[in-house]
């Protein structure tokens, strides 16, 4: 492709087949704005058995009705979500990654306001604000400088994602993705923005199952504070890590205590992620706020 | 009763007067079974007198004809104008004069021509009270005949007239109301409230409620077909007014209603005083929007009035079955038309009032030179409540996102928006709303009514100004007169309410938050019982403690604390084992908690296993001056007490100030627990959505 692109990849985890209509109607009026601009736009769709939001019919049902917009749909049961980003990017020939974590219904001109976000070089990524539940607080609210991204809605330089090696999906694979390799970008030196004068409309269901069928995990807790423990233990805040263990050890719950005997398991079978030394106290820090140690 | 006498034919004849009527024209009656001869009114216009009636009796010609054929008018005229049309009474039977005032409007008559009409008002207000009394009298039947004036309305508009001027006899209120009061029934008696109530409902909906009979004068117009708002119209009209002073807050509202999942509603966007820039913005954004989104939006200007003006005139051009209002900076979730929509279904005709959270938000300049929004703080679920009818006497507690209101108020009962009111207008006009229609709850969350640090109407009116206007409203609330039909929204304390407790568990580290448990239960009288489930523990519990609630003022008698193991034992801890942050009255076994966020300790815990569940029951009651009085002398007692201790301590050595054995109530075992050292290190997920 001669001119810039871009590949929008939705994760329908959440959402009806009315949200995800109303999904296409925007995107379909952002890709007619936007047509000077981008050359191509392709819309992925992921979906999962334990969560199948289309069934096929109404995925055909869609593409005629929306046919001037390239959509490309995906049935998975066996991915994480670390691992579906990591396999939509693998041959990716855009230029640019949309990745949204659930349905989304964009703005107009979100499209024509991309390429304005990256005119630095050192812009990796850049994630938009959500509505109508915002909870923005990791990022610099004048220079829209952030320390982590999630995946609500994040646009990637496809080149750095790649040069980076996107996501660990081996350790991280479907909680603390995006804060691993927020950290690897800020440390090769890219920086990350947030977009707080345009929005994403996205609205979570809260009970719904968690994505990836094939997830043996004994409950969800459990499998993401393991990756809370692992971000600490790869980024070698070890006396937090330490001070965390003990508190689970000593527990007088049986989930907690579960937990420091996983963890225990994973370092001594070799599990968990190499240690990375070297890192700001600053970014320390960071990393503790996130995981809400203190 | 019978056709008009007297007054009536005055009223007639004073509308001929206004009227340039050429001799020699004519005047047609259509003679009704019940009607007399106007054949002398047509003289002294010096009009021709033409009678025409079904069969063509008493010298009529008879109307088949015209239906036939409307150009035999003019033979029967000699090519003479029709200047005058005489229908009275005009009653319900007399089926066959509707469909030839068509003809004639469509087909003979000119634009001069005068429609006289005379009728009963079936709509008035006493025979509505003695048709509810089941008691018609001879006047009320024959009322009953004739029409109410939107029925009226309606058939002359199917006819080709519209009603020029207005006029009728209306009933002597004092010797009506004067008749009524013999009667025996609650309807028929002006001092009830029943009746009241009648009267009051009838004025919403009807203007004319003390008209006899009207003497309506009409001109034919363009013959239109009655509204079908089935078919027509959207379920839900959106109201947003907006100056194209915040493009960013609209572009956001603007993408919430594009993510609708019920896409069946109209946006009537009101820009009020707009600026050329402003009219520029905001028309671009609508332009932007998806097609199926921009074809339901309606941008309309106006030029004039304060800030209540432009909902006015949205609501009045409204055209669906419900109205709502949405600022330009508020936001809602796509099941925010589809929660209406369904509670619609469920009540159609009451105020449909759901939940939602207001959050705080600032605008922030951005390097870029743009303006990013941003939320300072969590969500707040104050409005997550349902509609409670005296709460909303003093204070609003709703915001416009969450209530929509049927239009029919505005369409056919002529509600409007107080417009001397620069601020609380919305509150005035829901709870005229409500008294009237009630509200139909829903408790899911659809909105967020944005708090924003600068650019808000909280900002743009003085305290006094808000105050003002909360006493105007006050004032008019306190002037209503309603009846209720769902008295649970006027209790304070819903029979049924739902209750919460949290019990604290110290495993040997202190109480800490995140050793806690949440429980619910429905109070079921007085009783409250709160249940915990302790599946998870571990190791032997050290000492406990139940804050059955938040609200204080409350006393609560015969507590028991109930500790189940799993091999199935259970011991149970009485009123006397506990401890709390309120007073014991020994006496009756009761707690008193003066002070909010009452707590109950247990300390000293058989050691007979680790228990699966703790259980708290007990009656909770709301104190009354004796227990207030009581307590408060209790307090002054701990604190003499308390002041003698330390007086003593200051006065011997150390080694001699024994301490007094009475603790003050409050803080004792919280200090327990700091003694013991809360963890330092604890997790909470507030990164995760």
């Amino acid at each position: 492709m001669d001119g810039p692109s871009v590949q929008i990849q939705i994760i329908l985890k959440d959402g009806n087949v009315r949200q995800v209509e109303r999904m296409l109607a925007s995107l379909e009026q952002a890709v007619m704005l936007s047509r000077d601009v981008f050359q191509h736009v392709g819309i992925y769709m992921s979906d999962c058995s334990k969560a199948q939001v289309l069934s096929v019919s109404e995925i055909d049902a869609l593409r005629k009705k929306y046919r001037s917009l390239d959509i490309q749909y995906k049935f998975s049961s066996t991915s994480t979500k670390a691992r579906l980003y990591n396999l939509a990017a693998q041959n990716s020939p855009f230029t640019y990654l949309v990745l949204c974590s659930t349905v989304t219904v964009f703005p107009p001109a979100f499209l024509l306001s991309l390429p304005g976000w990256f005119t630095d070089k050192q812009t990796a990524c850049v994630e938009v604000r959500t509505i109508p539940w915002d909870n923005s607080s990791h990022f610099d609210s004048s220079s829209r400088k952030a320390i982590f991204f999630t995946d609500n809605c994040t646009v990637f330089r496809r080149d750095v994602f790649h040069a980076v090696g996107g996501f660990d999906d081996q350790h991280f694979p479907s909680y603390r993705y995006t804060a691993d390799l927020s950290i690897r970008l800020l440390r090769e030196g890219y920086q990350i923005l947030y977009i707080s004068d345009i929005s994403v409309f996205q609205e979570a269901i809260p009970e719904y199952p968690e994505y990836g069928a094939d997830d043996k995990k004994e409950s969800t807790s459990l499998s993401d504070t393991i990756e809370d423990l692992s971000l600490l233990y790869k980024y070698d805040c070890q006396e937090e890590l330490e001070h965390l263990l003990a508190a689970y050890k000593m527990s007088p719950l049986l989930g907690e205590v579960s937990i420091y005997q996983q963890f225990e398991k994973q370092m001594s079978e070799n599990l968990l992620p190499l240690p990375v030394t070297g890192i700001s106290e600053d970014l320390q820090h960071h990393i503790c706020t996130l995981c809400s140690v203190h | 009763m019978a056709a008009l006498t007297g007054g009536g034919q005055a009223i007639f004849e004073s509308f001929l007067e206004n009227v340039p009527l050429e001799k020699g024209d004519f005047f047609m009656q259509l003679y009704t079974q019940e009607s007399t001869s106007q054949a002398e009114l047509a003289a002294s216009f010096g009009l021709h007198y033409l009678a025409v009636a079904p069969g063509g009796n008493k010298g009529c010609i008879d109307c088949a004809q015209f239906f036939e054929d409307a150009d035999l008018l003019d033979e029967a005229t000699g090519g003479k104008p029709i200047a005058v049309i005489y229908v009275e009474p005009l009653l319900a039977e007399d089926d066959w004069i509707s469909p030839l005032l068509k003809i004639f409007s469509e087909h003979v008559l000119c634009r001069d021509t005068v429609l006289l009409i005379g009728t009963p008002n079936a709509g008035n207000l006493f025979t509505a009270a003695r048709l509810l009394d089941g008691r018609l009298s001879e006047e009320d039947r024959y009322c009953l005949r004739g029409f109410s004036e939107k029925a009226l309305l309606d058939l002359l508009a199917a006819c080709g007239f519209t009603c020029e001027e207005k006029s009728g006899l209306t009933f002597d209120r004092e010797s009506e109301r004067a008749r009524l009061t013999a009667s025996d029934s609650i309807f028929l008696s002006p001092g009830s409230d029943a009746f009241s109530f009648i009267e009051k409902l009838k004025a919403v909906s009807d203007q004319e409620l003390y008209t006899e009979q009207f003497c309506w004068m009409c001109r034919p117009a363009a013959p239109c077909a009655l509204k079908d708002k089935a078919v027509v119209s959207p379920f839900l009209s959106i109201v947003m007014r907006t100056q194209g002073t915040r493009p960013a807050k609209l572009a956001e509202v603007l993408l919430c209603l594009s993510a609708q999942t019920c896409t069946d509603f109209e946006v009537l966007l009101i820009g009020h005083k707009m600026d050329e820039t402003g009219r520029q913005h905001t028309q671009a954004l609508i332009e932007r929007q998806p097609g199926w989104l921009q074809s339901r939006i309606r941008l309309i200007e106006v030029s004039y009035g304060n800030r209540t003006t432009p909902l006015n005139v949205g609501y009045t051009a409204a055209g669906g079955a419900y109205i709502c209002t949405l600022d330009d900076d508020d936001l809602v979730t796509s099941d925010w038309v589809e929660t209406f929509y369904d509670l619609a279904n469920q009540n159609p005709g009451a105020i449909l009032h759901c939940y939602g959270y207001a959050q705080p938000w600032r605008e922030v300049a951005l390097e870029n030179g743009t303006v990013g929004l941003v939320s300072c703080g969590p969500v707040n679920s104050g409005y997550c409540i349902p509609f409670h009818m005296v709460d909303h006497l003093r204070v609003n507690h709703s915001p416009t996102t969450v209530y929509a209101l049927p239009s029919y108020l505005f369409y056919q009962c002529g509600f409007r928006f107080n417009e001397d009111l620069t601020t609380n207008e919305d509150w005035e006009l829901l709870m005229r709303a409500a008294f009237l229609c009630g509200v139909s709850d829903c408790d899911r969350r659809t909105s967020i009514y944005r708090l924003w640090n600068i650019d808000s109407s909280r900002a743009a009116h003085s305290p006094q100004e808000w105050e003002k206007n909360r006493q105007a409203v006050i004032g008019q609330l306190e002037s209503e007169r309603v009846l209720v039909t769902r008295p649970e929204q006027l209790l304070t304390d819903p029979p049924y309410k739902r209750y919460s407790a949290r019990l604290y568990i110290d495993a040997g580290m202190g109480l800490s938050e995140k050793y806690s448990f949440e429980s619910y239960c429905n109070m079921c009288g007085t009783f409250l019982r709160f249940a915990f489930s302790l599946e998870d523990l571990v190791v032997d519990l050290v000492s406990l403690r139940i804050d059955p609630g938040e609200t204080g003022d409350i006393g609560v008698r015969s507590p028991h604390i109930i500790l189940r193991y799993r091999d199935e034992r259970e011991k149970i801890y009485a009123a006397a084992d506990l401890e709390s942050n309120g007073l014991f009255c020994c006496e009756k076994e009761s707690f008193i908690f003066l002070q909010p966020d009452p707590q109950f300790f247990l300390s000293d815990i058989d050691d007979l296993g680790i228990p699966a569940e703790v259980e708290f029951t007990g009656h909770v009651f709301s104190l009354d001056e004796d227990h207030r009085q009581w307590a408060k002398s209790e307090m002054q007692k701990k604190e003499e007490i308390a002041q003698q201790e330390k007086d003593l301590s200051a006065i011997l050595p150390s080694e001699y100030s024994e301490p007094i054995k009475e603790e003050p109530v409050e803080s004792t075992h919280q200090k327990k627990g700091q003694k013991k050292g809360l963890r330092t290190f604890f997790r909470a997920r507030t990164d995760r959505r």
